[in-house]
């Protein structure tokens, strides 16, 4: 956390990769749960950077979403379905990976400025982390699937 | 009251999810009444602790800054300490001179090494600094440690200094406490060693004796540290003494340097010769 965030790549592109730890959560653990463990998670994270409520706020969105969105690109009846490539596919994990960053870094954001009049710079903030973060999860799961 | 439980739970996932980011918004909106959040800041004991870790890494990474920041301090406390030891000189004789040593003072500018060799015959050093940041040519050039050379092309930001080790070099310097003067100048060998050329047949000197700047030319002022005398021998023409120098500066590991503008003494040289040509003139 302290290493991440000290990245700043051209100025755009912040890698939160604690958003990975609730997007990989079981599909089986309850979604109480995880929401708990997604504000506990936020919560830590905003200590670090002093900014209370947003990393928390973020979090608990996509520990709110991370379920269903599983749910969705899950076919299977099969409950004990962990996200990762192996058992979502080649497509549906990097776009539920992605979907759910999307969500967290519009969310985190949106709360760190508090306002569209910049809406350039949040646009490329929104996307240059999001996809910079979903690099680093994406290589992690090619990394922990071999 | 079993619909509502049944109710409630079945909306369970919702109020938490609606508490939890009520409870985010509360802590982002109340952030700035920081007393009561100080827990959740850096200001807490494990962040605290964490953060100190991580500027203890950085501090590691800026001490080349660090470094930087000495070396300018060092020349700038070995110019003091030069000047002090010249006015004690000769404070017992004439009191007058320790106003005019007042006045020799000279500006240093700190640079950075940015390329360097020692490996060739005439060996170049460039450094950032140029003409924009008030550097000329023919400007005296010092490291912490010794002398490094004088600066021989100057760009707009860039400027190549000419090292002691390059053929072209020669630079006036004098045996500390003995005052015997030589040519410091380079055989393009090893990049640790100099010799000292010209000194007079009648020089007494011995090895570990120090070799300083004489301050005949307006490039250095007189007493910053060139090396150490390590073993004379005979010239080639046998008229006078070769002494070979081990240079102070580590020119293998230069970084930061230090540009001196020595124009003031250049001034009072200058006017020196005048009123010599004159004196001069009037003899005639």
């Amino acid at each position: 956390m302290f290493f991440f965030n000290n990245i700043h790549l051209f100025g755009h592109a912040l890698p939160l990769v604690y958003v990975m730890l609730i997007i990989n959560m079981p599909k089986n653990i309850d979604r109480w749960q995880v929401m708990l463990v997604g504000f506990c998670i936020g919560l830590v994270a905003d200590s670090a950077v002093n900014t209370p409520g947003i990393a928390s706020s973020a979090l608990t969105m996509v520990a709110f979403l991370q379920n269903p969105m599983l749910r969705l690109f899950t076919q299977r009846a099969n409950a004990e379905v962990k996200p990762s490539i192996r058992e979502m596919g080649n497509i549906e994990y990097p776009l539920f990976v992605a979907i759910l960053l999307f969500i967290f870094f519009t969310v985190y954001f949106l709360l760190t400025d508090f306002t569209f009049f910049h809406w350039q710079s949040l646009i490329l903030d929104i996307i240059g982390s999001s996809l910079l973060t979903w690099i680093l999860v994406l290589a992690y799961a090619l990394i922990k699937n071999k | 009251m079993e619909n509502l439980i049944h109710f409630l739970k079945k909306i369970q996932n919702w109020l938490l999810f609606v508490l939890l980011e009520a409870a985010s918004i509360a802590l982002l909106i109340g952030h700035n009444n920081y007393q009561s959040s100080a827990w959740i800041s850096s200001a807490n004991a494990v962040n605290g602790k964490c953060y100190e870790i991580v500027s203890g890494i950085e501090a590691f990474f800026s001490l080349k800054t660090v470094n930087e920041n000495l070396t300018k301090r060092n020349v700038l406390l070995e110019k003091q300490l030069l000047e002090l030891n010249a006015a004690m000189e000769h404070s017992n004789i004439d009191t007058a001179s320790i106003a005019r040593l007042a006045n020799l003072r000279y500006k240093v500018f700190p640079a950075k090494v940015v390329s360097n060799s020692v490996d060739k015959q005439n060996n170049l050093i460039t450094i950032d600094k140029g003409s924009v940041d008030g550097i000329r040519k023919d400007m005296g050039v010092v490291s912490g440690t010794g002398v490094v050379g004088i600066v021989y092309l100057v760009g707009s930001h860039y400027s190549v200094i000419i090292p002691v080790l390059n053929h072209e070099s020669s630079i006036s310097c004098r045996i500390r406490k003995r005052g015997y003067f030589g040519y410091l100048r380079w055989d393009g060998n090893d990049a640790q060693y100099a010799f000292l050329e010209e000194i007079p047949r009648h020089a007494h000197y011995s090895k570990g004796d120090i070799v300083e700047t004489s301050g005949y030319s307006s490039v250095f002022p007189a007493g910053l540290t060139v090396g150490k005398i390590v073993c004379s021998f005979n010239s080639a023409d046998g008229l006078s003494y070769r002494a070979k120098v081990e240079l102070s500066t580590d020119f293998g590991n230069l970084r930061d340097v230090c540009v001196i503008d020595n124009s003031l003494m250049e001034e009072q040289l200058e006017i020196l010769n005048a009123a010599r040509d004159s004196l001069a003139k009037t003899e005639e």
